[in-house]
This record gives structure tokens, C-alpha cells and sequence, in this order.
């Protein structure tokens, strides 16, 4: 008897029903600041985002390398590493907060959620604290984390000059897609 | 002035107008550097990933942005939302490995693989240092 209750402990700690941590060094965030005056989309890519969900407590990780943003256009991309993030004074972009419904989110059970996220935004080295609407789709053990943000150019000190003016958005759309798996 | 002089300038004028429009033609299309025409910094991810633990600024100094040429073993990879592929090559903390986004889709790496890759760093993240735009060497 008293063997079956210590293996029933040590099962139940060592098997808990969802690994504490959730993460993606793929996740997807993407940036356009197309206007209708732009003469081509602008808009990079960035499909090296790192991304860690704590199971737990619902706290929520992005953190990405602005250089690893890809633009069609070699000098768009050189411009918005140089003129715009100045990522070599800037190498990272992060956010980093909490799901605040995440009661409501089961992480065992496949549906899709949505949840608020807040928590501080850091772009350009300017901390901004935001609150962001998304979902999370649980399927087969695996969640999907998807979010779309507008931010405001000026408000992370990313100067327009005025010379581009209108063809290049004060407003830029950021959209994430994290597909998190357990590690 | 006369006639001819004034048709002179009008066509040094259309000269230098269509010189400028084709050095702004070539910057609006010029390509994206790539890491295999330059000389890489040769580096093992162990050192690596031990020179950005220990002092970040200074490892961004010297890698970030500049051509590396990391040697290690592949530790697992991760297929990106478009289909593209990232290596993760082991350092000596499991957590924090180098990771590599490959440029070609269609490349493939068994794990365990002792490999050579050649990219652009990116610098240092949560999940260790980042590769961007990498080919295998």
C-alpha cells in the first residue's frame, strides 16, 4: 500500500498535466506603415521572434531583433534600420506583461480564446505600457497566440521626416502570429 | 546667349538628369547583402554564446550586424510560419542555444549534425544569440 501511494506521488510530480513554460523562437510579427500615397507597400517581416507564454501564471514574453525584419526592398529595409529604429543603438524590440483574463484561457482544452494582454511595450528604447486585444486557439497541444496593434510612430521617438510626409504611415500596423509549442 | 550655347545646356542638363534617375534606379533596386560574399568572423557557438553572456555590449560591438561564421552542433529546428527553417546549434547552457534562420527553404540538418553556418548577426535574446539570412557553409 504504502509503495502504490509513493508512486502515485512521484507520478504526480513528475508528470504535471501542461509543461509550465509555452514557446516559439519562430513567432511571427509583422510592421506596415503603407499609406495610400506609399508607392509600394511598406512592410517587413520579422519570422524570428522569440516568445515565451508562462502556463502558470499567464505572463507573456516577445522579444525580437529589429534586424531580423525583412523588406522586399534592400534600401527600405536599410532605411528603416538606419533612419528609423537605429537598431544598432537599438537592437531589440520587447514586450513583456501578462494575459489578464487568463482564467478563462484553458490551455488543455482545444477552443479559441480571447484574451487582453498588458503590460510594457519597448520600441526605439522607449517604454510605453500598453493593453492589447488577441485570441489564443488551443489545438492538439499546441497554442496560437494572434494580435493586432496599432502603434503611434512618434509616440517610441521614430521620426517621419517630413520630406517622405505622407507616404510613409504615422500610425504603423504590427501584427503577431505565435505558435507556441511546450519546451 | 545664343542658340547653341542655350542647346548645350539644355542637353548637359537632360545628362545629368538621366544620370541621376539611374544612380536613384539602382539604390531603389539594389539587392540584399549576402553573408556568403563577405568574409565572415569564425566563431564557435560555445565562445560565442560565452562572449554575450559575459558582456553584451561589447559582443554587440563586435558581431552585431557583421558577418559570423558559427561552428557547433545542431541541437533541433524549428520550421517558421512561411516554411522557413531555423537551426538551433548547442551551446554549453540548454536554454540559450545560437539560433540560425536560414535563407533557403528546402535545406535540411539532422540534429546531432556538426555544421558551419555563415549569416548576419542579429544579437542577443532571451533565447539566446540570433543568425539572420544564414546558408550553410
Amino acid at each position: 500500500m504504502k509503495k502504490i501511494i509513493l508512486a502515485a506521488a512521484i507520478l504526480a510530480i513528475a508528470s504535471p498535466s501542461f509543461a509550465q513554460k509555452l514557446m516559439s523562437r519562430t513567432a511571427k510579427i509583422s510592421f506596415n506603415a503603407t499609406t495610400p500615397k506609399s508607392p509600394e507597400k511598406i512592410e517587413g517581416v520579422n519570422n524570428e521572434v522569440a516568445c515565451i507564454l508562462d502556463a502558470k501564471t499567464g505572463d507573456f514574453v516577445f522579444q525580437l531583433q529589429v534586424k531580423s525584419f525583412k523588406f522586399e526592398r534592400e534600401l527600405m529595409q536599410q532605411h528603416f534600420n538606419e533612419n528609423y529604429m537605429e537598431s544598432d543603438k537599438f537592437p531589440k524590440s520587447m514586450f513583456k506583461g501578462k494575459i489578464t483574463n487568463f482564467g478563462d484561457v484553458n490551455l488543455a482544452k482545444d477552443g479559441t480564446y480571447k484574451v487582453t494582454v498588458s503590460g510594457d511595450l519597448t520600441v526605439h528604447g522607449v517604454t510605453k505600457t500598453v493593453s492589447v486585444p488577441g485570441t489564443i486557439t488551443v489545438k492538439g497541444g499546441t497554442a496560437t497566440a494572434s494580435a493586432k496593434l496599432q502603434i503611434k510612430l512618434a509616440d517610441y521617438k521614430v521620426d517621419v521626416p517630413s520630406v517622405v510626409g505622407d507616404k510613409v504611415a504615422k500610425d504603423a500596423i504590427i501584427t503577431i502570429d505565435a505558435a507556441l509549442a511546450q519546451k | 546667349m545664343n542658340k547653341k550655347m542655350i542647346f548645350r545646356i539644355l542637353i548637359g542638363l537632360v545628362v545629368i538628369g538621366a544620370i541621376g534617375a539611374g544612380v536613384a534606379y539602382k539604390m531603389w533596386t539594389k539587392p540584399h547583402p549576402k553573408a556568403e560574399d563577405q568574409k565572415g568572423i569564425a566563431i564557435t557557438t560555445v565562445a560565442l554564446a560565452k562572449e554575450y553572456g559575459a558582456d553584451e555590449k561589447a559582443a554587440d560591438a563586435k558581431y552585431l550586424n557583421k558577418v559570423i561564421e558559427v561552428t557547433g552542433i545542431v541541437g533541433e529546428s524549428e520550421k517558421n510560419q512561411d516554411g522557413g527553417l531555423m537551426v538551433v546549434l548547442q551551446t554549453e547552457d540548454p536554454t540559450a542555444g545560437v539560433q540560425c534562420a536560414m535563407r533557403e527553404k528546402n535545406i535540411t540538418v539532422s540534429k546531432g549534425q556538426n555544421v558551419t553556418i555563415k549569416g548576419f548577426c542579429s544579437g542577443n535574446g532571451i533565447t539566446g544569440v540570433s543568425l539572420t539570412d544564414c546558408v550553410i557553409k
